[in-house]
């Protein structure tokens, strides 16, 4: 820092010369677009592709997500969500889905959709005791929690609206009324969750292993 | 034939014979009869009673000034309110003469009134500047800011005050390019306006607020000067400034909050950042209500304050101006054409419409609100407004709420932008056709159902056009729409687009004078080279294998970290395609050594990116084949494997998580192979090269520490068993094995 200010004096005094020098009369533009960088988190990125199951009772139900946008600034991701097989007049069922990220934004209680902190603590205990041995129940329900430097991240998935047609109101024998408890292992890439809805099955499973790339693009909002 | 009294009068002016007196009492006749009367002006213009003042001011002699400032206030009512007057003024020359009136050394009423006619003509942007800053023109007029010059006369301190403010006034509107801004303060007026802001007469205070915030607006190097000058008591400007964004005069309060955005902007009082935050924004938030000039300004300065910071955003979302803005804006769709008063609302509902994208641009939840405040339809109908910097700024509304998926895929597919938009990409106006081509970048993202029918409209073969056009912005914003179209696109689509664009035209860009440019154009390769092993034979085609690689290596060389993680990015999906792609990465001894520097750069996004490239080079499916072997033996040589044991210890897991994957290719070759010539299990570095893990000169690259690596190179039997689970034997299918994070162990990552 100390060096900084010393620059800034320096060009303090050179200045009225130095711009005469340059000749470079360029303003700043003060409406130009921010530039949003998209984040990248192990397989949490714009394009990245998740593959799995979803498990209710004796059924289980293949399942694709595709991560369309990631800003872990703004603890925010949104996706696709792919299910195969849920109803007969759907062979598949597209959902556009956004998730918040818990940590300094969102805290482990929802506060909405039906679910009251009994409903968040069975629901992030049970994921904490499958799959995430290190995590304790304790610790899961601080405010504190930080996923930049954990080894998990604990996310809410909830379904907005269908794909392509966002205009499609309800589907006979299919529901995306709910949420999903989220839980994501930096380590193993492998994301687990329950699908919660108060008149729905409880701890309908959402198992998904990411999709290897070996490749990768990139694109960015102007 | 009889003469009306109007036309006597302009006659009057002219005869030579005439009396001073006659003269002058004809010109106050005539002062008196068009005072706020638009039909006498344009009559007494018609009879030619310009050329006639002209006359009477551009004369010599000063023994009788009275007849000048007559003439002058005449010139100064033609010029007031009226944009075809001005320049029917300065189309005939007065310019020059009025600023010849300025002599410091003339009648302080004479003076005085040259500056208010001036400041009268500067009110249009249409008039020329460049008068002002010929000759000694400028320097006259600043000293006419200091109103405790010498020559004291009795009585005349109020005019050398209202002269001042003219002045200063006058510096505020010929203050807009950098050369303007950069020869006002050559000039000596910074510390004039200094004295003027503190002289505790607001009116005066007012002026200086306007001329100094018109230095500082985008050019934090005055901006740095003036923050860091001190008032007449030690003070600086700033915690000055501040007390006046709660004067009780709104424009007071306006004309201060101005000064402290660009400040603000330009970065150079952090120490007030919370401040602005708790004072200037709530101020000018509660200025959306008012009403005229204040209101009308407000949201642009709003706007200006806010755009880069993601917490002013918010906090001005939580201030509830979106509502505000948005009711500004439908109600004045509602009133449209009843007063029929255009250049005043336009402007409002324009900065109003700026302000909108400003709190929108960054935070998913402030674009909520604006979609939930129902404006977007108005937005919409504001792209195709008759006026140039309306559509510019409803075309930045529709780019910040494009920047979520939600919206792409519904209330901006609704609300119908897609017409309104394509239109724009016609535009005339270089403001308008920027925002429109930065609005396009979003909108043929995959994710956006626009992108299909937009293409079908033919947008590919505007982007020729487009990038021709001779602006750095447009071209920038092309070429973001490109390399957007192309992500994840079906081989099909990627052909399509560069057949019509042509790869000639994509080497023009690889090599603009504009790095940002050159950054998306390389993003562009990227993306055409992404997935498909067919995908990546066209661009080699396009452009050829040698040109491709050359200038992949060139741009590797600049360290320019935005360039370098893109090349790589090239790099790691060309090594993903056929033996030949992969050969001709090999083949770059210049490539692999950036590679290889990049594997200690101090960004981790980087590191990981070159050691993709790495992993992408020596992928091998069920066995190590002959090529992979040469290739793990080459990229051995080169101290790979070294860099790689030493990035074990790295402090990002991504990093570590990639080097155990890329550090298996080179076990599994050397359990296939056997050993490599040194035998003794720790691969060794041929210094030789140079370019061995004594890293590189620039600071961007950190040398691993010596204690760290010598406690991370295990030897080849332990990582065989640890690290690589149930060694070279389960791994030999095509899933692709690497260790997990603490505890984990291996996992089939398919």
């Amino acid at each position: 820092m100390a060096v900084r200010k010393q620059q800034a004096k320096q060009r303090q005094l050179g200045l009225l010369q130095r711009h005469q020098q340059q000749q470079q009369h360029r303003k700043l533009d003060p409406f130009e677009a921010v530039r949003v960088h998209p984040s990248k988190t192990f397989h949490l990125y714009t394009g990245s592709r998740f593959q799995g199951k979803q498990r209710s009772g004796s059924h289980s139900y293949d399942v694709v997500v595709d991560i369309k946008h990631v800003d872990l600034n703004d603890s925010f991701l949104c996706g696709y969500l792919h299910i195969k097989g849920l109803t007969e007049e759907y062979p598949e069922l597209t959902t556009y889905f956004e998730a918040e990220i818990i940590g300094p934004k969102h805290s482990f209680f929802t506060r909405k959709w039906d679910a009251d902190e009994l409903v968040d603590e069975e629901h992030w205990v049970n994921m904490a005791h499958s799959y995430t041995q290190s995590q304790t129940p304790s610790r899961l329900c601080s405010f504190t929690y930080d996923h930049r430097s954990e080894d998990v991240v604990f996310m809410r998935w909830k379904e907005h609206f269908l794909v392509p047609d966002h205009q499609v109101q309800g589907i006979s024998g299919a529901s995306f009324a709910g949420f999903y408890y989220i839980c994501y292992s930096k380590a193993t890439g492998h994301i687990s969750g329950f699908y919660y809805h108060h008149s729905s099955e409880k701890f309908q499973q959402l198992l998904l292993a990411p999709i290897q790339e070996r490749s990768f693009g990139s694109v960015e909002y102007r | 034939m009889t003469l009306t009294p109007h036309e006597v009068a302009v006659s009057q002016l002219a005869t030579d014979q005439t009396v001073p007196l006659d003269r002058i009492k004809s010109l106050r006749f005539i002062k008196n009869s068009i005072i706020g009367n638009k039909t006498k002006k344009d009559l007494y213009i018609q009879l030619g009673i310009v050329s006639r003042l002209q006359d009477i001011i551009s004369t010599k002699d000063d023994k009788d000034s009275q007849l000048k400032i007559q003439a002058v206030i005449v010139l100064g009512s033609f010029a007031f309110g009226n944009e075809s007057n001005i320049l029917a003024l300065t189309n005939s020359g007065v310019v020059e003469p009025l600023l010849n009136c300025l002599n410091p050394s003339g009648d302080p009423k004479l003076i005085e009134a040259a500056a208010r006619t001036l400041n009268a003509i500067y009110a249009s942007p249409k008039v020329s500047r460049q008068q002002l800053f010929m000759g000694n023109h400028l320097h006259v007029l600043v000293q006419l800011l200091d109103t405790f010059s010498s020559k004291h006369r009795p009585g005349q301190d109020i005019v050398q005050v209202h002269t001042a403010e003219l002045v200063a006034s006058i510096l505020a509107r010929c203050c807009e390019t950098l050369e303007q801004q950069m020869q006002i303060a050559d000039s000596g007026a910074i510390p004039l306006l200094m004295r003027l802001l503190a002289s505790g007469i607001s009116k005066s205070q007012e002026a200086a607020l306007g001329a100094l915030a018109a230095l500082v607006k985008d050019n934090p190097e005055l901006a740095q000067v003036i923050a860091q000058m001190r008032l007449e008591k030690g003070e600086r400007p700033a915690p000055f400034i501040l007390r006046l964004v709660r004067d009780k005069s709104p424009t007071m309060r306006l004309a201060a909050a101005t000064c402290l955005t660009y400040l603000n902007r330009a970065g150079v009082i952090p120490e007030h950042n919370s401040d602005i935050m708790l004072t200037v924004l709530p101020i000018l938030v509660k200025m959306l209500q008012l009403t005229g000039a204040v209101q009308e300004t407000a949201p642009q300065v709003l706007a200006h304050l806010i755009w880069e910071s993601e917490n002013m955003q918010k906090a001005v979302c939580d201030m509830e101006a979106i509502p505000k803005l948005a009711s500004i804006i439908s109600q004045m769709d509602e009133e449209d054409n009843v007063y029929g008063i255009v250049g005043q609302k336009d402007k409002l509902k324009e900065n109003s419409l700026l302000a909108l994208a400003a709190i929108s641009q960054l935070k998913e939840d402030c674009r909520k609100q604006v979609i939930e405040a129902k404006v977007l339809s108005h937005i919409v109908s504001a792209m195709s407004h008759p006026s140039v910097g309306v559509r510019a700024a409803a075309c930045q509304c529709t780019r910040s709420l494009s920047r979520s998926v939600k919206n792409l895929r519904t209330s901006l597919v609704d609300a119908g932008i897609e017409n309104p938009l394509f239109q724009l990409l016609s535009d005339e106006d270089l403001g308008v056709l920027r925002s429109a081509t930065a609005t396009l970048c979003n909108i043929v993202l995959d994710v956006s159902p626009m992108k299909k029918t937009i293409m079908e409209r033919g947008i590919v073969s505007k982007f020729v056009r487009m990038i021709s056009y001779g602006d750095n912005v447009v071209r920038l914003n092309t070429v973001w729409a490109i390399k957007n179209l192309v992500f994840e696109a079906e081989s099909e689509v990627k052909e399509n687009v560069m057949r019509q664009f042509g790869y000639n035209n994509l080497v023009l860009l690889l090599n603009d004078s504009e790095p940002a440019v050159q950054e998306q154009a390389l993003n562009l390769v990227r993306n055409l080279a992404h997935k498909r092993e067919h995908d990546i034979e066209q661009v080699f085609r396009g452009l050829g294998n040698g040109q491709l690689l050359s200038i992949i290596e060139e741009k590797l060389s600049w360290d320019d970290p935005r360039l370098l993680e893109h090349a790589l990015y090239v790099l790691v999906n060309i090594a993903t395609g056929n033996e030949y792609h992969k050969q001709s990465i090999l083949k770059r001894q210049g490539i692999l050594r950036s590679v290889l520097r990049s594997m200690n750069h101090e960004s981790a996004a980087i590191r990981v990116a070159s050691i993709w490239v790495i992993i992408n080079l020596t992928w091998q499916d069920d066995k190590v084949s002959h090529s992979v072997h040469e290739c793990v033996t080459l990229l051995r040589s080169m101290g790979v494997e070294d860099r790689l044991l030493a990035l074990n210890a790295d402090h990002d897991l991504d990093v570590r998580d990639r080097v155990k994957t890329a550090l298996q290719h080179f076990l599994m070759d050397q359990q296939q192979y056997g050993h490599n010539n040194n035998g003794n299990g720790v691969p060794s570095n041929p210094t030789g090269t140079g370019i061995g893990r004594h890293g590189h000169p620039s600071s961007r690259y950190h040398d691993p520490q010596q204690q760290q690596q010598q406690e991370n190179i295990p030897s080849s039997s332990s990582s065989s068993g640890d690290a690589f689970g149930g060694g070279a034997g389960s791994a030999m299918d095509t899933t692709h094995i690497v260790t997990g994070g603490p505890g984990a162990g291996g996992h089939d990552r398919r």
